[in-house]
């Protein structure tokens, strides 16, 4: 009754429903435009990370002094979901998971506070705290400073102090990292001897730097009538005022600094480095965006800053971007739109053919950008951002909102053309009455629909995130299309449509008289069309062993990233050279690549710690139309085959996107992430290498890795307390001592102008034998004397950790793999068997196995439990709608047969059965039922006229041949243009398509056929003669 | 206990077996030693990895550890002359840069102390003078009998009495820089008294004169500096760790100059304040070095070792290894060394010839702990 008083509604108020219209696409093009647009949805859970830089220590004492104590008082934050760690030289990194919808500000404030609280028992010279707001998709630009007269000095000193300040205020950008080159800096370097022999201590050294440097206000001064401002300069402008400073000696007398060190500009010690091409070291600028920002407006800003920078930078510089996600992020825009302007011109061509009239299909058609509009309004006012799966959701939904506008103007023009008695009746009631007979199975049907859609709203996690947009997108444009197709629709149709009557179109003659002689074949043997239909599901059953099954289909990202892991120990200088080493030959090899830029080691905000020993090799690849044909396929075999010559270091190929994604969900990087939770690092070590032997055996197995945790070189310093004691030395002393002679000590900041250099301790550096030097390095006592180190205190080298990793407060190891060619369900099963029997476990060791598998594990659980759950509800509804049991039950029959088409499709394919695929069969159950609905709302239309079960079927059938196939058509047409796009994003949305098309041909062939063979049997007591 | 007795043959088979034992253990031991790791790279991969050789050489006298020193005079030669008599300086014989013999005058004097010491000498020489010839004269008189025994004795006790007392102040004289020649003119009225020439105490090259011409000067004051004909020496500060290990004797090298200088003296006990031990080195040849000139030395190192670049060596287990050059790639060797300036010295596990990697050993100690590929 409502719905016949809305269509009622509209029909009275023409204009107004016209006007109506119009708003809407004023206000849809509006949202339209205003839309965040983002390649992904934002995937990442609340999540805290801290990152505390602790100079000079080893990953035990970084452990020990900060990452236990910090955890510790964060155990007690309420809605935290997982909390890892990372201890490594000189960096802790903590990381906190929220639950889901815990507000992002309240966590950073909890972990504030508690942090807070520790902060002052930590160690004194730690630095840090919580990380940008960011999300680790954050990464959306990156850049190089190119310049061929500046060098690495100079460029740094750039991207620091003129353009990370100008970039930081853009709106939207959390922070902007900088890597690679040298940071200037003040280096005062004593000799240790001088300082003897004038008997300066080291901390008088530090004390004399740091009260030296800074101008101070005094304070005012009434002078006359007026007042002065006092104003003390003590700055330090040059290297000559740090050689003036007065240093307090044993004496009394004191001494000049430069009598006893050497004052000169030189450069902080490095974490890591950036090279480019193979050829040269760079500088790299990295912007981080803030969680929740919108992409395209964000990077837009940034490139006009950068452009507004350009002249304050010197003629030299160039700003070289290699990765810049507005790329990624229009070409998936570009790719979406691209398929859904096709899908419209397709279904308006299925419209045409099929009803034979073009007013007809312009009538339907006209549901498509109206109710694209009305989505995208109720997209803007739910927050939504525009990206590869919310609009990938819009094109899924594309050829089934047309469904409920095809079924109305199809009743519409039937209705017109009809002859006997109606035509009486003036036009628009025509049209009322057209539209109110079908309303009722069009609500119905996309009620059932949206309730097939609903159980996708209950996934977690990571596709939680990635399908609650699309399903989002599917109900918002599925409710606008009902809503516009019992108002807007009978509205135009009454305007557009003709009374004439025309015949139908030849094609759906055709059809007709070809489907009636077959369906009458099958009514009359019911038995073999269902043993053919059994056959069929039978067949497709027996090839889903046959069908891999995995995660989330990898999307092309365009860009590549290699990440190489050398040995643990290799030095920075070292390891910078080997980069440069591979870069040449890739570059060299593989002529796809245009640029290749490698981060090395950690960068300086600490936000992706890393060793000297691992790179992550950004490739920036040349546009497609420049490669040679088959070079895609190819690609990362001939990568891999350059890489395989570089013997000595392991690597893994994965893309920006993905990586970061990787490393977000599990810590690591990895199709599978299998952690082993133990106390000794040693054990956890030999335990890792073991597994990863044996994960690497399994076949499918590709990038089996587990870091070389062990194999960092030590030089251990232990002092003898007794000795140390007697002289009155404290073991701080000795340790402040040896920091300044390895890593230097930072003593304080210089301002020079709006840079701040550091001004850094630093003794010369050790030379010749390690142990030898350091056992030589000498500690001064407290009366000025000085003693060797190795007198107190024994020096040995040893080996050790390269980090430390923990999760929920035990360490742990972890052993990483991706899988190729296989399904990983499979091989994570074999795997899982594989280490039960080869992998001899100690007590209080375990395995926890990650990874994308964990993720497939968890969405299949949930759907498992949501599918019956809708499945209940359809039939509620059917049962409503049909008032009838047994007819919902003929319906919900024909489910399985439908899904037949869509697993041959996947099996014929060589699809995977992906959480992509598995919404398609969710899609599928939907289109499905609403044949189903379609056709039976028919059936009982023609039964309450009194006709047989027999007559039912054959002509309730043929008469619903026409919107069946339509509403098939359109929806195939609709997903079309996803099988054939190829841009970023299609992997994921091409096995969706594949299952919905191959399930559409099976629904639509068993919904004509099996359907009334089914009404037939069920029916034929009760309407037999 | 008796149990516990093992009979002699016993005793000897358990030996045997023991001795048996060992050599099996010994062999499999050495057999093991021999088959060296070999990670097997062929010519094009050496080439596309960037793997550098060189070859070890025996350790040279340049290669020990670099200090600075500096240069110093040498440390037994008086290189002042100093005034014996207070008072004026009258006139310079000498400029800087002369060269002078021991006993050359370099400079006038006019003291009023001489001046008293010379009245004291010349004085105590006359009373000397006429004590002798008294005592002639009695000796003459008691052989004659004219005199007794005990005149001869008074007269005997006055002239040695006198005799003492002129050596006293001549002796005075002497020691505070007057020659003998000096002695003589002064006593033959040749010489002014009260004056005097300061000489040279030494053969040598005149470096500086410290007081200007008028000056007055106290006793002892030094007045020219003299460089010795000895040369230069240098004065180093070594680590105490590193000087206990030095001997006299021993060849430093200047290896920016291509001088040597030999340790002459080595401080027996450290300097708390540096912990440092002095070591003086007397420097061999011509050179140009000038006093108080810093210079660039090694300490000398045991010249039977091999010289192992430290870029060479990887750490295992607190052993080091190097990687040889070996027909099918490279092999792995384990060697024991010690530290010899900048690098090592090898005293085993190498031949002179061997060529180690000088470059790309991170990567290939990757290879051999299983790194590669796609692991």
């Amino acid at each position: 009754m409502i719905l016949a008083r809305i269509i009622q509604l509209a029909l009275s108020q023409r204009l107004l429903t016209l006007l109506a219209a119009l708003v809407l696409t004023v206000f849809g093009v509006r949202a339209m435009l205003q839309l965040p647009i983002d390649a992904f949805p934002d995937l990442s859970p609340t999540q805290v990370q801290l990152i505390i830089q602790a100079p000079g220590m080893t990953p035990e004492e970084v452990e020990t002094q900060i990452t236990r104590p910090v955890e510790t008082e964060l155990l007690g934050i309420p809605r935290q979901a997982v909390l890892r760690s990372v201890s490594q030289y000189a960096l802790s990194s903590i990381t906190m998971d929220f639950d889901e919808g815990t507000d992002g500000f309240w966590a950073r404030q909890q972990v504030s506070e508690r942090l807070a609280n520790i902060w002052g028992e930590l160690p004194g010279d730690i630095q840090g705290g919580l990380a940008p707001m960011s999300t680790p998709l954050g990464e959306m630009f990156m850049f190089t400073l190119e310049s061929e007269t500046l060098d690495l000095e100079t460029r740094r000193h750039l991207l620091d102090w003129v353009i990370r300040p100008a970039l930081r205020s853009v709106p939207g950008v959390a922070d902007v990292n900088a890597l690679g080159g040298y940071v200037r800096s003040y280096q005062v370097m004593p000799d240790p001897y001088e300082m003897a022999a004038h008997g300066v201590t080291l901390d008088a050294l530090v004390h004399a730097l740091q009260d030296n440097i800074e101008n101070d206000g005094a304070g005012r001064l009434d002078q006359g009538e007026e007042f002065l401002l006092v104003r003390s300069r003590g700055s330090v402008v040059g290297l000559e005022d740090l050689a003036y400073i007065h240093v307090p000696s044993a004496n009394g007398q004191g001494v000049r600094l430069s009598q006893v060190a050497n004052v000169t500009f030189g450069s902080l010690s490095r974490y890591g480095s950036v090279t480019a091409d193979g050829e040269r070291e760079t500088v790299q600028g990295l912007v981080v965006a803030m969680a929740g920002a919108n992409a395209r407006e964000v990077l837009t800003a940034v490139k006009q800053r950068l452009d507004e920078l350009a002249p304050v930078l010197p003629e030299s510089v160039s700003v070289e971007i290699f990765y810049d996600r507005s790329e990624l992020v229009s070409e998936a825009v570009t790719t979406v739109a691209g398929a859904l302007l096709l899908a419209m011109a397709l279904v308006v061509l299925v419209l045409g053919l099929f009803l034979g009239d073009l007013r007809a299909a312009v009538t339907a058609a006209t549901i498509l950008p109206l109710a694209a509009l009305a989505t995208f309004l109720l997209m803007r006012s739910v927050s939504m951002s525009a990206n590869l799966m919310s609009l990938g959701g819009l094109i899924i939904a594309i050829g089934m909102l047309v469904d409920s506008a095809i079924v109305v103007v199809e009743n519409c023009v039937a209705s017109l053309n009809r002859r006997g008695g109606v035509e009486r009746l003036p036009r628009l009631h025509r049209i009322y009455r057209a539209a109110k007979d079908v309303a009722v199975p069009v609500a119905a049907g996309v009620l059932i629909i949206v309730i097939v859609f609903l159980p996708l709203l209950g996934l977690e996690g990571l596709e939680g995130k990635l399908f609650r947009p699309v399903t989002m997108t599917i109900i918002f444009a599925l409710l606008a299309s009902l809503l516009l197709s019992l108002t807007l629709i009978p509205v135009i149709a009454s305007l557009l449509l003709r009374t004439k009557a025309r015949p139908e179109p030849r094609l759906v003659q055709a059809l007709g008289s070809g489907y009636a002689s077959v369906l009458g074949y099958c009514l009359l043997r019911p038995r073999r069309v269902l043993l053919a239909a059994l056959i069929l599901l039978g067949l497709a059953l027996t090839t889903l062993p046959f069908v891999g099954r995995t995660f989330m289909p990898v999307m092309d990202e365009g860009d590549l990233v290699i990440q190489v892991d050398m040995l643990p120990s290799i030095n920075l200088e070292h390891s910078t050279r080997v980069n440069l080493m591979i870069e040449r030959a890739l570059m060299e090899e593989i002529p796809e690549i245009e640029r290749i830029v490698s981060r090395l080691g950690s960068d300086e905000l600490g936000m992706d710690p890393m060793p000297p020993g691992e790179t992550d090799m950004f490739l920036q690849l040349k546009p497609r139309n420049q490669w040679s044909p088959g070079a895609a396929d190819t690609l990362e075999d001939r990568l891999r085959e350059v890489l395989d010559r570089f013997r000595g270091l392991t690597y893994g190929l994965t893309m920006p996107i993905e990586m970061r994604v990787s490393e977000m969900l599990t810590g690591a990087r990895g199709d599978l992430a299998i952690q082993i939770l133990g106390d000794d690092l040693t054990v956890l070590n030999e335990l890792a290498q073991s597994l990863s032997g044996i994960v690497s055996n399994i076949p499918g197995a590709v990038d089996t890795s587990t870091s070389l945790n062990e194999g960092q070189l030590y030089l251990e310093v232990e002092v003898d307390r007794i000795a140390a004691g007697e002289l009155g030395v404290d073991i701080a002393a000795i340790q402040r001592q040896l920091r300044s002679q390895v890593e230097g000590l930072r003593v304080a900041t210089v301002a020079e102008g709006d840079a701040r250099i550091p001004l850094m301790l630093r003794l010369p550096p050790v030379q010749g034998d390690a142990v030898a030097a350091l056992e030589a390095l000498l500690v001064t006592l407290p009366q000025g004397e000085a003693i060797a180190l190795g007198e107190i205190a024994r020096v040995q080298r040893t080996e050790g950790p390269v980090s430390i990793q923990r999760e929920s407060g035990q360490r742990f190891s972890l052993v990483t793999s991706n899988v190729s060619g296989r399904d990983l369900v499979g091989f994570v099963q074999a795997a899982q068997q594989a280490a039960d029997e080869q992998l001899n476990l100690p007590q209080g060791y375990r395995l926890a196995w990650g990874g994308e598998f964990e993720n497939q594990q968890r969405a299949a659980a949930r759907l498992s439990a949501m599918i019956p759950l809708s499945i209940g509800l359809i039939a509620l509804v059917l049962f409503l709608t049909f008032q009838s049991a047994r007819q919902a039950a003929i319906i919900l029959v024909n489910i399985p047969f439908a899904l037949t088409g869509g697993l041959i499709a996947l099996w014929l394919t060589g699809a995977y059965l992906s959480v992509p695929a598995s919404v398609g069969f969710i899609a599928l159950l939907g289109i499905a039922v609403l044949n189903g609905v379609v056709m039976m709302s028919y059936f009982n239309l023609l039964a309450a006229k009194g006709l047989s079960a027999a007559e039912v079927a054959l002509q309730g059938a043929q008469r619903r041949l026409r919107p069946v196939l339509m509403t098939a058509t359109t929806t195939a047409a609709g997903l079309t243009p996803l099988l054939l796009a190829s841009g970023p994003g299609s992997e994921i949305q091409k096995p969706l398509a594949i299952v919905v098309i191959g399930g559409l041909i099976s629904s639509t062939l068993l919904t004509l056929f099996l359907l009334p063979v089914f009404y037939q049997l069920s029916h034929r007591r009760g309407y037999s003669p | 206990m008796t149990g516990f007795i093992t009979p002699a043959p016993v005793h000897r088979l358990i030996g045997l077996l023991l001795f048996a034992t060992a050599i099996v253990i010994s062999s499999t031991a050495s057999a093991t030693d021999s088959a060296e790791e070999i990670i097997t790279l062929d010519h094009h991969e050496l080439e596309q990895l960037d793997i550098r050789f060189a070859a070890v050489r025996a350790v040279q006298a340049g290669d020990g550890t670099r200090l600075s020193a500096t240069v110093v005079n040498a440390p037994d030669f008086s290189d002042t002359v100093i005034v014996g008599f207070s008072g004026q300086l009258q006139q310079w014989h000498v400029r800087p840069g002369d060269r002078l013999e021991a006993g050359d005058p370099v400079a006038r004097l006019s003291s009023e102390t001489l001046l008293q010491h010379q009245q004291d000498w010349l004085d105590a020489l006359s009373r000397e003078q006429l004590a002798s010839s008294a005592l002639t004269r009695e000796q003459t008189l008691h052989e004659a009998g004219v005199i007794a025994a005990q005149r001869l004795e008074q007269a005997e006790a006055a002239a040695i009495l006198a005799a003492q007392q002129e050596r006293t102040a001549r002796q005075r004289l002497l020691q505070s820089g007057q020659s003998m020649a000096q002695l003589q003119a002064l006593r033959e009225g040749e010489a002014t008294p009260g004056e005097y020439e300061l000489l040279a105490n030494r053969s040598g090259q005149v470096a500086r004169q410290l007081v200007s011409a008028g000056s007055y000067l106290q006793a002892g004051e030094a007045v020219l500096s003299l460089r010795g004909e000895e040369g230069s020496w240098l004065m180093l500060r070594i680590p105490a760790r590193q000087g206990q290990t030095l001997n006299l004797g021993q060849t430093l090298h200047l290896p920016d100059i291509g001088q040597q200088a030999e340790i002459a003296t080595i401080d027996l006990s450290v300097d708390p304040m540096s912990q440092t031990l002095t070591v003086m080195a007397r420097l061999a040849g011509d050179h140009a070095l000038l006093p108080g000139q810093r210079v660039s030395v090694t300490l000398p190192v045991d010249t039977q070792t091999l010289l192992v670049p430290s870029q060479a060596v990887v750490r295992e287990s607190g052993q080091a290894l190097v990687f040889v050059r070996h027909s099918e790639g490279v092999a792995v060797r384990a060697v024991t060394l010690l530290p010899v300036g900048m690098h090592y010295g090898a005293s085993n596990g190498l031949v002179a010839g061997d060529e180690v990697v000088v470059r790309g050993a991170a990567l290939l100690r990757g290879m051999q702990l299983g790194l590669g590929g796609e692991e």
